[in-house]
């Protein structure tokens, strides 16, 4: 359901540019009595609706459609002018935000309902510009403004200060929110630095220390940020008052936090693993494939995800190191040395295995010593470099 | 008893060493009262928004309207319900009620912080307060108890008019206006007397509507609905022993007998007064079952024992002795007792009780408001010295020499 | 003392009793003390303030106190000791720790709470406070004398005193801004506060936002709004996200501070009757012994 209405909202959303009538094909496509999902005074604001006169709700306050278009798709910077009176305009990075938004909400942190024609409702189409008002159930247009974004921006700065955001009102000079405009239009956020290892330190009795090869769990496991990542608070990267977090980070772990919910993105997976695997002595050092499973990756086994080998599930079991475990093609005589990346030469070509990989292991480098005295591997190679071809399989 | 006493001003020196401390004390009290008037109140007190009220307030003017009970006990024992052999002592505790309201009135004064708006209450009146109830009674009272004492006035100086200088020629009119006050209070005194009465018991229970307001911020020993009940019984309780006290003081400070016969029966009417007090206020206390709090260790249950075992159970015990009525000694020290424990529970119920919000430190009075306090109550002390030195106040055998009889200039000038 | 006769004293004591019970006409004359239904109230959320303490700022300058600039109210210091309000500044804003999330910790607002049954217009002996129909608890500088009972009174500890000053010191408590809302503009602290943690309206309104915000975030709330019936309900009320006593609002029952005195005052003097009811009393008592006596 969410990927079909995601693809749905992407249709439509690409319709968008073009005419009205298009718009919503979806709604304009049921014809009462339909069972909807939901009720129909949600949308509509008179009890008949007509084709000529949907009477469309303009701010309807449940989710109708779950799904938003990509950031990519949204406006890149907006100039918020709508009440200045004190202070001048705000110049939101808007694209930069979404983008950040991926980990802690996504679209819906700020456009909590959708709509029901098919543009995605700005803060101004909702809320009431004035604080005045009779209907105050939702907060005005600078209160709504300002919620979205002091939580995040006191944690960022650990300041309320107005003109990080406003540009104050002086008469007479030059429009510096102007200037700010074009030089933020078209920005990306930098890239986000990302951990190899994070130590933390604990008060378990088996063990202080946690280390978590963040690195390992994202590059390896083909992870994605927003599958651990969903509802972080800005200030886990954004904090003015911390510098930036290098390769490694040491963690002291002082949250009062139930041990569940501490737990709970690490036992999705380890839930069977015992304390003291975790929670060691000393900070563990990085996975090494050749100490814990006592057979070195080579370069390309080293590219490949562990479930390559160890097949889907969470829990690895040992495999059989035998090339043909894996590639089943690869019988002597019917292997294709090319996939190494050299071409053997003639002489060379009819040759066992044995010949240059002594004792069939392929994790060490070939030995020219049983014919040859006066040569030696990769000074001399017994044929011609290709360049293998990354990606494809060598089965 | 009457026949044998006669109320006549005490001839002695004025000035004794005592006079002289209190004199100081007074001077020192005054000091401080000027930067009160100069500087304003934060100057001279440790009073903050946390506690509005503090030493002027407990002492000055709740214990002051408290101690002065003597007055209208004496009155509705003397003049309403005729019991004459008492009629010795109405007079000090008269002049007792009126100096000490005199300066309740002054205590108030100097404690608002607006004083020269004092008479607002007279025509900006809120029905609902206890504060207003109280104010409108005193100020009644004190005019009453001023209209009360004129007869003592009248009597000292009706046919002794003597202004100095040129002001001698309104020696005659002065005369007439006395006598016709006289003439005038005579008919009507009893409705004075009556509304004194009244007014008094009204006032003593307000004082304690007071604190009820501020419920919420009470210690449970002390708050409760009935505290205008507890404050009018304590008021009647203290009113007698206050007599004795200052009977006993008096005497010996002008070097007469005391009246141990009449001090003794009026002891004889403190122990049940102050049992029935004891019983409500500790009835109170077991229907509420705030007896738990005495398991506390603090200010406010030390206070609370100081308050009921020395103010009112240990006198309550001495009243009830034969020994101790007989005694101008034992009197008295019982009698100090009640006095003693009447002020100390007002100040508990003012202070010690009052626990506001957001406090960071307990009140504790400045040494600027003790001053003032102790001046006031030196201040007081010298009147009362100069007052029965120049009205005829309190009572002597009537062979000892003395001034003419009012009857005697009657007849003189008639 | 000499009594006079039959026929005077009964003349004179009618005379006393008739002056006294013609008091009791005017004796219900107090300040302006309405309950309004269209009252406004003001609900705090203080899980949306951020700490900005515009809202301080605004306050001072509507009410003409000295202010330092508005840039200097972002220094986050003054957060290290509780503020009350005073003199100089009729409302504050203090910071709590937030347990579950200790980078967002909570602000609350305190000013007075203009209490439906106030404790301080009941209280004042010459009624300089009043609660106005728009749910305003104001005082009135013309009448105050300065005896600080509404001090004394309040349940919240608000009305606050210029101790410092010899001549005319004022009580100083937010007036719910009662000039800016007769010239239909909103207090100053509501106009100005950047995220809208104050919602003000009529407050029965308010009252059903805030039960509404209840339900809707549930976990963002402890389930209580606190105005709603303490101290017999107030017209400011306040949303939370931890306990109210950890954030120093007094524990107070749901009766009107006023109720158990005012009892009192009305029972004593309940058309005067009780009061002369003593004085006809004392003057039979009087009237009898005197009769006894003379009769000996």
């Amino acid at each position: 359901m969410k990927h079909a209405s995601l693809v749905l909202a992407l249709v439509l959303l690409c319709a968008l540019p073009s005419s009205g009538q298009d718009q919503g094909s979806k709604w304009q496509k049921h014809t009462p009595p339909v069972k909807m999902e939901v009720p129909c005074q949600t949308c509509h604001a008179c009890p008949k609706p007509t084709k000529t006169d949907p009477c469309l709700v303009k701010c309807p306050r449940t989710n109708i459609l779950p799904g938003y278009h990509p950031d990519q798709m949204g406006p890149d910077v907006l100039r918020m002018d709508d009440m200045t009176d004190q202070y001048g305009p705000v110049i939101f990075a808007h694209r930069m935000h979404a983008e950040m938004s991926e980990m802690s909400g996504g679209c819906y942190s700020c456009h909590h309902y959708n709509s029901t024609s098919m543009a995605i409702l700005s803060c101004r189409e909702c809320h009431p510009r004035s604080r005045a008002r009779t209907d105050i159930s939702m907060p005005d247009l600078k209160g709504a403004y300002h919620r979205q974004c002091m939580d995040c921006h006191r944690q960022w700065t650990h300041s309320t200060d107005c003109n990080g955001c406003h540009f104050k009102k002086e008469p007479g000079q030059t429009d510096a929110a102007a200037l700010h405009e074009q030089e933020i239009a078209g920005k990306k956020h930098p890239k986000v630095t990302r951990p190899t290892r994070v130590v933390f330190e604990t008060r378990n009795e088996h063990g202080s220390f946690v280390t978590f090869f963040h690195d390992d769990h994202a590059a390896r496991f083909g992870l994605k940020c927003t599958d651990c990542h969903q509802q972080e608070g800005c200030v886990r990267c954004h904090d003015a008052a911390k510098p930036v977090a290098g390769s490694t980070q040491i963690r002291q772990e002082r949250t009062q936090r139930p041990m569940e919910q501490l737990h709970q993105p690490c036992f999705s997976c380890h839930a069977q693993d015992k304390c003291e695997s975790c929670h060691v002595a000393e900070p563990m050092k990085a996975f090494d494939h050749a100490r814990s499973a006592g057979w070195a990756l080579n370069r390309f086994h080293r590219e490949i995800s562990c479930q390559k080998c160890h097949g889907p599930n969470k829990r690895f079991t040992k495999v059989d190191t035998a090339c043909k475990t894996c590639h089943k093609g690869w019988s002597p005589g019917a292997f294709k040395h090319e996939v190494t990346g050299l071409r053997l030469d003639a002489n060379h070509g009819t040759l066992d295995c044995e010949s240059c990989h002594v004792d069939m292991d392929f994790g060490k480098p070939p030995s020219c010593a049983g014919c040859h005295d006066d040569k030696s591997y990769p000074m001399q190679r017994p044929g011609k470099m290709i360049t293998a071809v990354p990606g494809t399989s060598p089965n | 008893m009457d026949d044998h006493m006669k109320a006549t001003p005490m001839k002695t020196k004025f000035i004794t060493p005592g006079v002289i401390v209190l004199i100081l004390l007074a001077l020192n009290g005054l000091v401080f009262l000027a930067g009160r008037f100069i500087f304003g109140i934060g100057s001279v007190t440790n009073l903050n928004d946390q506690y509005p009220w503090g030493l002027w307030i407990a002492v000055d003017v709740a214990a002051g309207v408290a101690l002065a009970a003597g007055g209208f006990t004496t009155a509705a024992l003397g003049h309403v319900m005729h019991q004459e052999q008492y009629h010795v002592v109405i007079r000090p505790a008269l002049l007792t009620a009126m100096l000490g309201y005199t300066f309740v009135a002054i205590g108030v004064f100097v404690d608002i912080g607006r004083w020269y708006f004092i008479w607002h209450p007279l025509v900006m009146w809120n029905g609902s307060s206890a504060l207003f109830e109280v104010g409108i009674c005193v100020m009644i009272y004190v005019t009453v108890l001023y209209i009360e004492f004129l007869p003592v006035v009248t009597e000292r100086f009706i046919g002794r008019v003597y202004l100095p200088g040129l002001l001698r020629q309104l020696n005659a009119p002065v005369d007439r206006l006395l006598r016709a006050l006289d003439r005038g209070l005579s008919k009507t005194m009893f409705v004075f007397i009556i509304a004194g009465v009244v007014l008094s018991t009204l006032h003593q229970s307000s004082l304690g509507t007071l604190m009820v307001i501020a419920g919420a911020k009470m210690h449970p020993l002390w708050f409760t609905p009935i505290l205008p009940l507890l404050f009018l019984l304590s008021a009647i309780s203290v009113g007698l022993p206050m007599v004795i006290f200052e009977s006993i003081i008096a005497a010996r400070s002008f070097k007469l007998k005391p009246e141990t016969e009449v001090l003794g029966r009026l002891g004889g009417m403190v122990a049940p007064i102050l049992g029935v007090y004891l019983a409500f206020k500790l009835g109170d206390m077991f229907i509420r079952e705030t007896f738990v709090y005495l398991a506390e260790f603090n200010t406010a249950s030390v206070m609370w024992t100081i308050e009921v075992v020395v103010g009112i159970v240990i006198p309550l015990r001495m009243f009830l002795s034969r020994t101790v009525l007989k005694s101008p000694a034992l009197l008295f020290v019982a009698s100090t007792l009640v006095v003693l424990g009447v002020a100390v529970s007002r100040i508990n119920n003012f202070i010690v009780a009052y626990q506001p919000p957001y406090a960071l430190h307990p009140y504790l009075p400045s040494f600027g408001e003790i001053s003032v306090t102790v001046g006031f109550i030196s201040l007081l002390t010298l009147m009362y010295r100069a007052c029965v030195m120049i009205f005829p106040v309190i009572s002597v055998p009537e062979d000892r020499p003395a001034l003419h009889s009012k009857y005697a200039i009657r007849t003189e000038k008639s | 003392m000499k009594l006079p006769s039959r026929r005077a004293f009964l003349k004179t004591a009618a005379v006393a009793g008739g002056a006294v019970a013609g008091l009791s006409a005017t004796a219900k004359a107090g300040p302006k003390n309405v309950l309004s239904p269209d009252r406004k109230g003001v609900l705090v959320d203080t899980t949306v303030c951020i700490g900005c303490r515009t809202c301080e700022f605004a306050c001072r300058t509507a009410h003409g106190l000295a202010t330092p600039p508005l840039e200097s109210y972002g220094d986050k210091s003054v957060f290290s000791a509780m503020r009350r309000p005073d003199t100089g500044a009729l409302t504050v804003v203090n910071q709590y720790p937030n347990a579950t999330k200790s980078e967002l910790p909570y602000f609350v607002k305190v000013q007075c709470m203009h209490c439906d049954h106030p404790a301080c217009v009941s209280a004042c002996i010459v009624g300089a406070f009043s609660k106005q129909e728009n749910g305003s608890v104001i005082w009135d500088t013309d009448r105050c004398i300065g005896c600080r009972y509404c001090m004394t009174a309040c349940p919240f500890q608000i009305p606050s005193f210029e101790y410092n000053k010899a001549i005319n010191p004022e009580i100083r408590k937010c007036d719910f801004c009662i000039t800016r809302t007769r010239a239909n503009a909103l207090p100053a602290c509501v106009e100005t506060c950047p995220v809208e943690a104050l919602t003000y309206g009529p407050r029965e309104e308010v009252l059903r936002i805030a039960k509404q915000r209840l339900v809707t975030y549930p976990e963002r709330y402890v389930n209580r709004i606190y105005g709603e019936y303490e101290a017999g309900g107030t017209g400011w009320m306040y949303l939370a996200g931890r306990e109210f006593a950890d954030l120093k609002f007094p524990k107070l029952g749901q009766n009107p501070a006023p109720g158990v005195s005012e009892a009192i005052q009305h029972g004593i003097f309940a058309y005067f009757v009780p009061p002369v009811a003593l004085y006809a009393i004392l003057g039979a008592i009087m009237w009898m012994t005197k009769n006894r006596k003379e009769g000996v």
